[in-house]
């Protein structure tokens, strides 16, 4: 028979003392004193034990005995600092049932919510639902906000929900003590159904009674160490028992015989079957648990080549790799190219584009804009109306005037000049573009600018564009 | 991973039912608040530039509202992803569940927030005159990449406020910093051009100018732009994923 769960030399360290506890300022003040320490905890240490499909496994010892750390590493949840844990199977773990819901949510919310989380479908969960709530006695509950609750009817729902799945291998955590007598017989009868299936169970329990009416194996912890595992469930329960009332651990030579020879359980050959049924299945990934903490072959192809990665990834990564590489440089190529047409102009300097000495007017393009300068002394007296007029290969034209006096358009003013500023943004595509000034009194001249004096800007036409 | 994403699936739609569930509840307006919430920092800050400042330049709502738009979506992902892991510790440590999903969970949230302001924002555009070109197809660039960039972030951050809980004071300082760099209410025009590429080292600046390049000056902004905007997404969401990745099971002794 394989082994559905084998923990090797297991431990698990816990470390207190660091930046966690004592924040940052207090880490480095205490890096620069060399007085940093960190205080090592081992939750598990050296934890060995092998257990075989439809085993249930009962797990005893005081509080801080590691007993939930040891879950959370079989579960997958942690991974153990030395040791490995191999896992071949589905796993559903009950870990401190009535954490993890969301208070604010109503009762529906959470249970599917739950569901998510341990991996059920959508549909199974649309099935199961009702029996779910049958099962926890909430009917009527269902729209309550989960915290209005009380705490036996909150276990009790976790119970349900967790219970529900048909899983390999089931991990709980003090859950059969939840709820109320009734309750608590309904949900042992569960159990029992679940462990008939041919689930390999561990069970974490204060109660030796119930370690001695459900379990076949057992594992002894003391903080972290590892007691005693073995199948002599009665005897071992005994000197559990005794070491409760006395406080004194025994010695390696007081415990009774570990394993004794037991008459095979019915239940464990079908169950058996089943694991080889279900194991290949679980290699291609579908328990990430027992994939992440046993997989080797696993981890020997991650570490392929770069280019052995790129090309394995899913076809739609690589269609929008390639578009997106096929649209910079379609922008790249048309941007290069396209002719004639009044772009953005890549000049970090300002370049001048005309200078009108009689009116005291200078034009400068940057960024993209037309910056005009206009002296004082000689708009404060006339006024300035700058026009300017763009027109595109179909002969389409738009035209716009300034006043340069106008707070309006007058962006800046300096203590001897007014500054326009022009966003040519809105001419790109047009092909020409003309600008100048216009009489104030009688800006058009039919459809036409009566300009003043113009200047015509094409690109390509780099005569008037003078750098400055 | 995406097979991986596939099989949780269902968790995913959980899990981001709840956090919206969760985020307006008991709120009067519920969900319009992410179209009002923009919209009054929106008119806070352009009665303040315009009235105050004397800022007089031409499509300033737009300008403004560029700005707005990509650092909200930018400083709400970032802030609400870097508590998604701690605030789902009693989860992962109780169940075995991808621990990227909460970050992602939290981030479709902002999504839909952040696409609600966008339509508000097209509207706006409408009413400022902007003409609409074949150009503003372009914005599925920025966009795609700003969401992947915040992923990134909120990978990082996320991370690092597992291990410390300093981040979040920090954070919240920087961009804080991060806002001033951003030219949301100015321009950079006025610096010289060596500031001026300096301000490209600030990535929100980056995803901004472009926003602005295509809605106001109905550009197709450049190859380099296009490059920064694309470099600063993959680079950020890579390291998220390498700390995911590195510390994945060593979360769970810090929560």
């Amino acid at each position: 028979m394989t082994a559905m769960i084998s923990c090797k030399n297991v431990s698990i360290r816990y470390i207190t003392g660091d930046f966690k506890d004592i924040g940052l300022k207090e880490y480095f003040i205490r890096r620069l004193k060399h007085e940093y320490h960190v205080t090592e905890f081992w939750a598990d240490r050296h934890v060995t034990f092998e257990l075989e499909p439809g085993d249930m496994l009962g797990i005893i010892g005081s509080n801080g005995a590691g007993k939930s750390t040891l879950l959370k590493a079989i579960s997958g949840i942690m991974v153990p600092t030395e040791g490995t844990v191999q896992c071949n199977g589905k796993i559903a773990a009950l870990l401190e049932l009535a954490s993890g819901f969301d208070g604010d949510l109503t009762v529906r919310e959470n249970t599917y919510l739950r569901a998510a989380m341990l991996g059920y479908s959508r549909a199974f969960v649309d099935e199961t639902y009702d029996s779910i709530i049958d099962f926890a006695e909430l009917r009527g509950f269902e729209d309550r906000p989960f915290k209005q609750l009380s705490s036996g009817m909150k276990s009790r729902l976790a119970f349900s929900i967790a219970s529900l799945v048909d899983p390999e291998v089931l991990i709980l955590d003090e859950v059969l003590s939840v709820g109320d007598g009734a309750f608590r017989k309904k949900s042992e009868a569960k159990m029992r159904e679940i462990i008939a299936g041919g689930a390999t169970t561990l069970l974490v329990s204060h109660s030796t009674g119930q370690v001695r009416s459900l379990c076949n194996k057992i594992l002894w912890l003391d903080h972290g160490n590892q007691i005693a595992f073995g199948n002599n469930v009665q005897g071992l329960c005994d000197a559990y028992e005794r070491y409760l009332n006395t406080k004194k651990l025994p010695g390696k030579d007081e415990l009774p015989p570990l394993f004794i020879d037991e008459a095979p359980q019915s239940s464990s050959q079908p169950a058996a079957d089943k694991a080889e049924q279900v194991s290949p299945a679980s290699e291609q990934g579908a328990a990430p648990a027992g994939g992440e903490s046993s997989g080797d072959p696993a981890q020997a192809s991650a570490r392929k080549s770069f280019i052995q990665r790129v090309a394995h990834l899913p076809k739609a990564v690589r269609i929008t790799a390639l578009a997106f590489a096929a649209l910079l440089i379609v922008i790249a190529v048309s941007e290069a190219t396209l002719p004639g047409r009044i772009q953005a102009l890549p000049l970090n300097e300002a370049a001048l584009m005309c200078v009108n000495d009689d009116e005291g007017i200078q034009v400068c393009l940057r960024d993209n804009k037309l910056y005009v300068f206009a002296d004082r002394a000689c708009t404060d007296a006339s006024g300035l109306l700058f026009a300017v007029r763009a027109q595109d290969s179909h002969g389409y034209v738009t035209r716009e005037t300034f006043d340069i006096a106008s707070r309006a358009n007058g962006r800046y003013s300096t203590s001897d000049a007014y500054v326009l500023e022009i966003n040519l943004a809105r001419y790109v595509g047009y092909t020409e573009l003309q600008y100048g000034e216009v009489d104030a009194a009688s800006p058009m001249a039919g459809d036409e600018f009566d300009w003043a004096w113009s200047e015509t800007y094409t690109r390509g036409e780099q005569v008037t564009l003078k750098r400055g | 991973m995406l097979q991986k994403l596939k099989e949780h699936q269902f968790l995913f739609e959980e899990l981001v039912a709840r956090d919206f569930k969760t985020k307006y509840k008991r709120t009067v307006l519920g969900m319009l608040w992410s179209v009002l919430n923009p919209l009054l920092t929106l008119l806070v800050m352009k009665i303040v530039f315009t009235q105050f400042f004397g800022q007089t330049m031409d499509h300033y709502t737009t300008y403004l509202f560029c700005g707005n738009l990509v650092f909200n979506y930018f400083n709400e992902a970032t802030s609400q992803g870097m508590t998604a892991l701690m605030s789902n510790s009693h989860i992962f440590t109780k169940v075995n569940v991808p621990k990227y999903m909460f970050l992602l969970s939290k981030n479709v949230q902002t999504i839909i927030n952040f696409g609600i302001t966008l339509c508000v924002f097209f509207v706006f555009c409408l009413i400022d005159h902007i003409t609409f070109t074949w150009n503003f197809l372009l914005l599925i660039v920025p966009i795609v990449f700003l969401m992947l960039f915040n992923v990134g972030v909120g990978l990082i951050l996320s991370a690092l406020y597992v291990f410390f809980k300093d981040v979040q004071y920090l954070w919240g300082v920087f961009t804080m910093l991060l806002m001033y760099l951003s030219a949301i209410f100015y321009t950079t025009s006025s610096y010289p051009p060596l500031i001026q590429n300096l301000f490209y080292c600030n990535p929100v600046y980056v995803y901004i100018t472009y926003f602005r390049q295509v809605v106001i000056d109905g550009l197709v902004p450049s190859v380099g732009l296009h490059a920064l905007v694309i470099g600063y997404a993959v680079a950020a969401f890579a390291i998220g994923a390498l700390i995911y990745k590195k510390k994945n099971h060593e979360f769970l002794y810090y929560v």
